[in-house]
């Protein structure tokens, strides 16, 4: 009887001890963010800031170059010409120096994780906080103004170097003026967003939903011009090339929009669940999936090429030149580099 | 998705934002409502729980039994065999009051597991989420963002209360935790036969202290929604033994105990 009940103690501990384990505060996990530079991608992932040489996919710099002082980070960095931005998944935001990965200085009175990219505006730097609020910082890091919404955001601001807009989780879509962060207008988008909108070359927005719309609005009133359902949730921003819009679903289609009144042009299936967005390549589009596929498209809705991953593919690819690098999650490599025929040239792996 | 998810995570998450939407988006109240269902749905394993663990004590004050552990005191295989035959011919099952706890157990990580997949705190988590919601039940576009906000605590985080006059954040939560799960230990606990070498209630009273410091650890370092779950599970398991007629006041009101004791000398 009483080793039964020591059993039964130790099972109890046991199973705390994998209740810590599985805790979600710790051990949260995203994918990868990446930001493209003249010869190098910048790379945040799990617990490091990294720089990758694109003409070979090899280690430039780490930060923190200490182990033991790694932080997860998910949200791509913001670059300008001397400066890295990114914010960390717990309350701090980092400047780095781009070419060395030297810290210049840190922003830790925020109360929320940093899951969105931060944009840099001129001397603007504009940084989205899961605690509800947009934070403008100057190039040293020393506040600005703040503006707070009514719910977490996970979406990258856009601007036209006048007015911000910003899109939440609370459904909403803001427009501020990049000044002060006063507000000029807000609309209810009816769903949850947490893509960047894209802005076209006339002034109009483009976001996609979880409520799964597209939506178009005008960029001076806020009006939505007009919306567009799609079968699933809408995770990425969309991309606009000439007068047609591109974006993917969570059920798997890659859709092509009219941008004039949100008519199909086309929309094909794909291997699985879109989470990102899609990407000019090569005169072309790349759509990658949940299901490890990178698919080559071209404008008209025609499948070409395509290459196959051993990992989830949820963030947008960058292009460098020639090269598409692929971001990967939960595979064994964390970029992928192809060619223009969807060849693999080089991949880059987690450094121990 | 793997059998886990498909038969404990998925319809836990399910059941809780259905909840969730029932209540007016109040994700607290929809987890204290969930553990009500829960403990309903369990208490007929509490009873037996309940039943077998009176059945084993009732077996400790045999004749028998006390007779068989003097004389195999030395043979611990024979005092077994012993045991068993005793066991068969009183229809007792030995594992008649741990089983429904363990059977409780895979629930309690069910439900932290759900708790976390609900208050999803990164886009993948977000995306993990949609794909466990039923598309007949519930609909992604009402419920995210969840609001995760009850009395002062953040759900998907460990729980402090923050003063103004205070450097630091007091685990409110975890400590109520530690104070109803040793309440709770120390009520269901029958009282001792009062035999020195009594190694069941040793085992007990062992339990009776590390259990609620477990626990109040959990409290701390997980998201404080399941910490709610534990002070409403506490809460109700206290209730359903009352309900019972198996509460032992006297183990947590120390007059009373020394009161019984005297009249027992």
């Amino acid at each position: 009887m009483k080793s039964f009940s020591i059993k039964i103690l130790l099972l109890f501990v046991l199973g705390s001890v994998l209740l810590s384990a599985c805790s979600g505060g710790v051990l949260s996990t995203s994918w990868p963010g990446v930001t493209v530079g003249k010869d190098l991608v910048y790379l945040s992932y799990q617990g490091y800031v990294m720089s990758v040489k694109v003409s070979d996919g090899s280690l430039g710099w780490k930060y923190p170059a200490d182990k033991a002082a790694a932080k997860p980070f998910y949200a791509a960095p913001a670059l300008a010409a001397s400066e890295l931005v990114v914010g960390d998944y717990g309350t701090t935001l980092y400047a780095l120096d781009p070419a060395t990965g030297n810290q210049k200085w840190v922003y830790d009175k925020g109360k929320g994780r940093w899951v969105a990219t931060p944009l840099i505006v001129g001397n603007v730097i504009l940084a989205p906080s899961a605690d509800a609020n947009l934070y403008a910082f100057d190039q040293n890091g020393q506040p600005l103004w703040t503006f707070k919404t009514q719910q977490m955001i996970w979406a990258q601001p856009v601007s036209d170097g006048t007015l911000v807009y910003q899109a939440g989780m609370d459904h909403k879509l803001y427009a501020l003026k990049l000044a002060d962060g006063s507000q000029v207008w807000a609309t209810d988008l009816g769903g949850a967003i947490i893509s960047s909108p894209t802005l076209d070359q006339n002034g109009v927005l483009y976001v996609g939903t979880l409520a799964s719309e597209m939506l178009a609005i005008d960029s001076k009133t806020g009006k939505i011009i007009w919306r567009h359902s799609s079968p699933g949730t809408i995770w990425s921003s969309p991309l606009v090339v000439g007068s047609t819009l591109y974006f993917g679903d969570f059920t798997g289609k890659a859709i092509a929009l009219s941008t004039k009144d949100g008519s199909p042009v086309w929309a094909i299936d794909m291997a699985g669940p879109v989470i990102a967005s899609p990407t000019a390549f090569n005169a072309g589009l790349i759509y990658v999936m949940e299901t490890g596929d990178v698919q080559a498209v071209t404008l008209d809705g025609k499948k070409s090429w395509s290459h196959k991953i051993n990992g989830k593919l949820y963030s947008t690819p960058a292009v460098v030149g020639d090269r598409l690098i692929v971001p990967e999650t939960s595979g064994d490599k964390l970029l992928v580099a192809l060619d223009t025929n969807g060849n693999e040239v080089w991949s880059f792996v987690m450094p121990k | 998705m793997d059998i886990w998810n498909l038969v404990i995570i998925q319809p836990f998450t399910n059941v809780l934002l259905f909840i969730y939407t029932l209540v007016g988006h109040n994700f607290g109240i929809a987890v204290i409502l969930f553990t009500c269902l829960i403990r309903l749905i369990t208490h007929p394993l509490m009873v037996q729980q309940i039943k077998g663990a009176k059945a084993m004590q009732d077996l400790q004050k045999d004749k028998r039994y006390i007779e068989m552990q003097k004389k195999y005191k030395d043979d611990k295989e024979k005092l077994a065999q012993e045991q068993m035959k005793l066991y068969q011919e009183l229809h007792i099952s030995p594992f008649a009051s741990c089983l429904p706890t363990l059977i409780q157990f895979p629930i309690i990580i069910g439900l932290y597991q759900s708790v976390v997949l609900a208050l999803a705190s990164t886009p993948v988590e977000l995306v993990n989420l949609t794909r466990h919601v039923y598309p007949w039940l519930l609909k992604v576009a009402d419920l995210i963002p969840l609001n995760s906000h009850f009395l002062w605590m953040d759900l998907g985080a460990p729980e402090r209360l923050n003063l103004p006059f205070l450097s630091f954040g007091i685990p409110v939560l975890a400590i109520v935790v530690v104070i109803s799960t040793y309440m709770q230990s120390k009520m269901m606990t029958p009282a001792s036969s009062g035999n020195p070498g009594d190694q069941s209630a040793m085992i007990g009273n062992m339990m009776n202290i590390y259990m609620p410091f477990l626990m109040g650890y959990l409290a701390w370092t997980l998201a404080s929604g399941l910490s709610l779950y534990f002070v409403v599970s506490n809460l109700i398991g206290i209730g359903q033994y009352a309900m019972l007629g198996q509460l032992n006041w006297k183990n947590i009101l120390p007059g009373s105990k020394k009161a019984v004791e005297k009249s027992k000398a």
